[in-house]
Parts: C-alpha cells; sequence; structure tokens
C-alpha cells in the first residue's frame, strides 16, 4: 500500500506560474504586486491547488511541520479553468483600485445585493468594467470579486465570490 | 485526582442541584470552594452572558468601528478590562451579520476568553504556538496583538473546528500564521516556541450562562479523563517552550480539576517551570486547599474568573515560565 503524502506547501510549478502572471495581467498588474512568496498547497489526489503568499519567515518554518492546513495570505485556488482569486486577495488589492487597477464600485444598495450573491444591476453600480473585477463599496472596502458583463446594453455585475460566503459556509 | 475527586454530597449540594437543576457532585464542589457564596454563582450562571465582540484594531480604529456600528443602531460599551472589547447592548440585526463582521472588523469572542491573550503578552517576531486554535479566537487576537508579525503555529484536530478557524484567519485578513492539523501532543520536537498557549479542552463548565446543557453534561468520570487529556496536553507542549519562554494554560472552566490540579501535577513533575504572576488582569488567586487537598502555593498566582465576581465566564488562567533546568 502506498504511503498517503502528508499536505504540504511547495514552490509553484511553470504552469502554474504562467496562470498567475495572466491573472495578474487580467488586473493590469505584475506578479510581484499580488505576492512575494507564492506556494501551493499539494494534497494527495486533490484535482486542484490553494494557493498561498508565504511570508519567508513563515516559509522557513514549513519544513519542519506535518499536516500543513493552510498557511499565509490565501491567494486563490488553481483548478482546470485556471486561477479563481480568493478574498483575502481582493482586500489585499483593493487599495490600488482608485487609481491603479480596474474595479467595480457599488452604491450601498447594491452591496446588499451582491453580498447575498445576487446579480447587481446598472442602477446601483458606480464605477463599471468589464471582466473579472474586484467589487468595492462606496468606502472602496473590497466585498468580493464579479464580473462586469453587458447585456441588451445594459451593465451589471454577476457575483462570483462575496464576502457573504463566510457566513454561508457557517465559518 | 483520586482523592479530589472522592466528593461526599452534603444535603445542602443536593438540594441546590434539584433547585437550579445541577449535576449534585458539581455543586458540592461549589461549596467546598466558595462556601454559602456558592449560591451566587449559581445565580449568575442563570443570567445570560452578554454579546461581546473584539475589535480587529489591526484593520480598522477601534472608535470608527463604534461609530460605524451605533450608526447602524448598535449599542456598544468598551469592556474596561481588554484593549479592545466592547458589550455588545443593542443589536438590531446578529452582530454575526453586519458588513462590518464581513469585512473582519471584529471577531465575537466572550470577555474572559480576551483576556487570555493578555496573559500570554504575545510580541512580534516571536514564534507562538496555539496547540488548540479554534475556532480563532485566541488565534487572531495573537495575530492582532503582534500586528501580524509574529509567527503564529496554529494546531486543531478536529476537522470541522479547523475550517473555522481558517475561515476566521481569512476574514481578518492574518498571514502571518501556518495552521495544522493534528494533535499538538505529536508536534514535531524541533519546534521549539518562545511562547504557547493552551486552552485546553474542558468540562466547559465556564460556559453556563452560554449553554446551560453544561449543567448536566460532564460526569465525575468525565471530569477525571478530561483532567488526564488537559495535563497530557500540558506536559508534552512542556518540551516545546524554549528555555526562558512561556506557557499560558487556561480552560474554561470553574473546575480545579482542570485548572489548578493540572498546573500543580506540572509543578510536582517537573523542576524547570514556575508560576508567574502575569500583571494587573482581573482574577482571584488561584486555589490552594481543594477538599483534603493542599497545593503548591505557586498555584494562587494562576488566575481565575468567576462568573458572579467578574461579570465573565468561568475561566482558569496561569502563566509559566519555563526557567531553571
Amino acid at each position: 500500500m502506498q504511503a498517503k503524502e502528508r499536505p504540504h506547501l511547495r514552490k509553484l510549478r511553470r504552469d502554474e506560474y504562467r496562470i498567475l502572471h495572466l491573472f495578474a495581467a487580467s488586473q493590469g498588474l505584475e506578479l510581484e504586486s499580488i505576492a512575494h512568496n507564492p506556494m501551493a498547497l499539494e494534497v494527495g489526489g486533490a484535482r486542484y491547488h490553494d494557493v498561498f503568499d508565504v511570508p519567508i519567515h513563515v516559509a522557513r518554518v514549513l519544513g519542519r511541520v506535518g499536516w500543513l492546513y493552510s498557511a499565509g495570505l490565501y491567494l486563490g485556488t488553481i483548478d482546470r479553468s485556471g486561477f479563481i482569486p480568493s478574498l483575502p486577495l481582493a482586500h489585499r488589492l483593493s487599495r490600488l483600485c482608485s487609481h491603479l487597477i480596474p474595479c467595480v464600485r457599488v452604491t450601498w444598495e447594491g452591496e446588499k445585493f451582491f453580498l447575498y450573491g445576487r446579480r447587481v444591476l446598472e442602477e446601483n453600480i458606480e464605477v463599471w468594467s468589464p471582466g473579472l473585477r474586484i467589487v468595492v463599496n462606496p468606502l472602496g472596502e473590497a466585498i468580493g470579486w464579479g464580473l462586469g458583463a453587458e447585456r441588451g446594453g445594459s451593465r451589471m455585475i454577476e457575483p462570483i465570490k462575496d464576502l457573504g460566503w463566510y457566513l454561508r459556509r457557517g465559518g | 485526582m483520586s482523592q479530589a475527586l472522592n466528593i461526599k454530597l452534603s444535603r445542602e449540594a443536593v438540594r441546590l442541584a434539584e433547585k437550579y437543576d445541577y449535576l449534585p457532585f458539581m455543586v458540592e464542589r461549589y461549596l467546598m470552594i466558595l462556601g454559602s457564596e456558592a449560591v451566587e454563582l449559581l445565580e449568575a450562571n442563570e443570567e445570560p452572558l452578554p454579546e461581546t465582540i473584539r475589535c480587529n484594531s489591526h484593520l480598522i480604529d477601534c472608535r470608527l468601528l463604534q461609530e460605524r456600528m451605533e450608526a447602524k443602531g448598535f449599542t456598544l460599551e468598551p469592556i474596561p478590562f481588554t484593549r479592545h472589547g466592547y458589550i455588545v447592548h443593542r443589536q438590531p440585526i446578529p452582530v454575526g451579520a453586519t458588513h462590518e463582521y464581513l469585512q473582519g472588523y471584529y471577531y465575537i469572542q466572550d470577555p474572559g476568553s480576551m483576556t487570555v491573550t493578555a496573559h500570554l503578552d504575545p510580541q512580534p517576531g516571536e514564534i507562538i504556538l496555539d496547540a488548540a486554535a479554534a475556532p480563532g479566537g485566541k488565534a487572531t487576537q495573537i495575530l492582532q496583538e503582534t500586528r501580524d508579525s509574529a509567527l503564529l503555529i496554529a494546531v486543531e484536530i478536529s476537522r470541522r473546528r479547523i475550517r473555522a478557524l481558517r475561515s476566521h484567519l481569512n476574514r481578518m485578513r492574518f498571514s502571518s500564521y501556518i495552521l495544522i492539523r493534528g494533535d499538538s501532543r505529536r508536534l514535531p520536537r524541533d519546534i521549539q516556541a518562545d511562547r504557547i498557549l493552551l486552552d485546553a479542552p474542558s468540562s466547559g463548565e465556564g460556559i453556563i450562562r452560554k449553554d446551560r446543557a453544561r449543567k448536566r453534561s460532564r460526569s465525575m468520570e468525565d471530569l477525571r479523563a478530561i483532567h488526564e487529556i488537559q495535563y497530557s496536553m500540558l506536559s508534552s507542549l512542556a518540551d516545546r517552550v524554549k528555555l526562558g519562554g512561556v506557557i499560558v494554560y487556561a480552560a474554561c472552566t470553574t473546575a480545579v480539576e482542570e485548572g489548578e490540579l493540572v498546573v500543580a501535577r506540572l509543578l510536582e513533575s517537573r523542576d524547570d517551570f514556575e508560576v508567574e504572576d502575569s500583571g494587573a488582569y482581573p482574577g482571584d488567586p488561584g486555589i490552594e486547599e481543594y477538599g483534603k487537598l493542599q497545593l503548591p502555593s505557586e498555584v494562587k498566582r494562576c488566575k481565575r474568573l468567576w462568573p458572579h465576581r467578574h461579570g465573565t465566564e468561568g475561566f482558569f488562567i496561569c502563566r509559566l515560565r519555563r526557567g531553571r533546568t
């Protein structure tokens, strides 16, 4: 019988780096603006990999521990579809929203819809941008990731991942 | 321990147990410790614990959080003996469902629990082990107090509870941690921490104000088993702290069996630990005499929080320093 491999963090493979670079470019950023030390959690048999930005002083200790569950800032998940960014990453990048990267800003009413995992329509959008974008409220606080889309000449935001997840997951 | 658990029930204990719906041995122990004051404890346990939150000063100015919450109809009052704690007197919606909660601006935490991390006094740059870390109140508080610049090694054995812990670490936006699923007694020997927090699994006797089932859910035999687990965890962690380092042993309980008796057993088995007075935090001294047992006088430096005296949940907190070898 094959011994079960302990979950551990490893450096990203070249293809995984490429996926992260593409994601960073889609946000108008270099990878270094997103993460200093990205590492993937390797769990035996998993079809996806959670990716973390692990501070150097944390990474130094990693080799000494077993049954790792997570470490550092959770950046997102790489699966067959590509990179799915996390809520902590939305927060990290949201400080760049006002001038450096394209984000979507919604009204307070829009925030309510979004946090319930519902689509936000044009009347509740203050700033819109197409594609996968950080969604912020009127104070500039990140509330998740959404997809800026246009249908029938009307702009909207489809929720991809919102902070309400923390409640819906019950933890 | 066996001597401590050999408790003869008095008529008064049986009467009070019936009146307040406790297992009689629990009330007998309260009478042993508090005498007639035990009734005040029983009465205090009838009062639900107020909802309390800890502001995440790593993310937001706590005065601003208070303003934001009050603008939404909440009424908050600072808890005097905590740095960032607030009592929530009025909540128009559940305090765990606000946008501020989702932003990671606070953690819902009981007041006694908030003081435990203060006893640990974590410092930036240190390696800090939280040996039973879920759901994450103290783990997130350690990272908050160290401005996310200590290395927190958080260990949790339960698959279900570790998910909640990770979720809170993400929600509150901390990154200087390693989360391990496993038994902290089996950590690799080369992990040496500057400080260790063991908020041990307990009978939960201290949270009767939140969970009335705790009045009857643990037998004397359960208490014996819990004591053994607590001692086993503490004694194995004793080798994981550096010389000169600190262990804070805590348990959410008023039971001497889970508090002073655990610490006394460690002090009797090793000569390289001493109990430290951890400062001017609220709490009564640890109990030196329990039934026929005389415990080391050092345990008086441990702290006890009592619901009827301190208005908190019941807690035992003891700060141990590894010194001479």
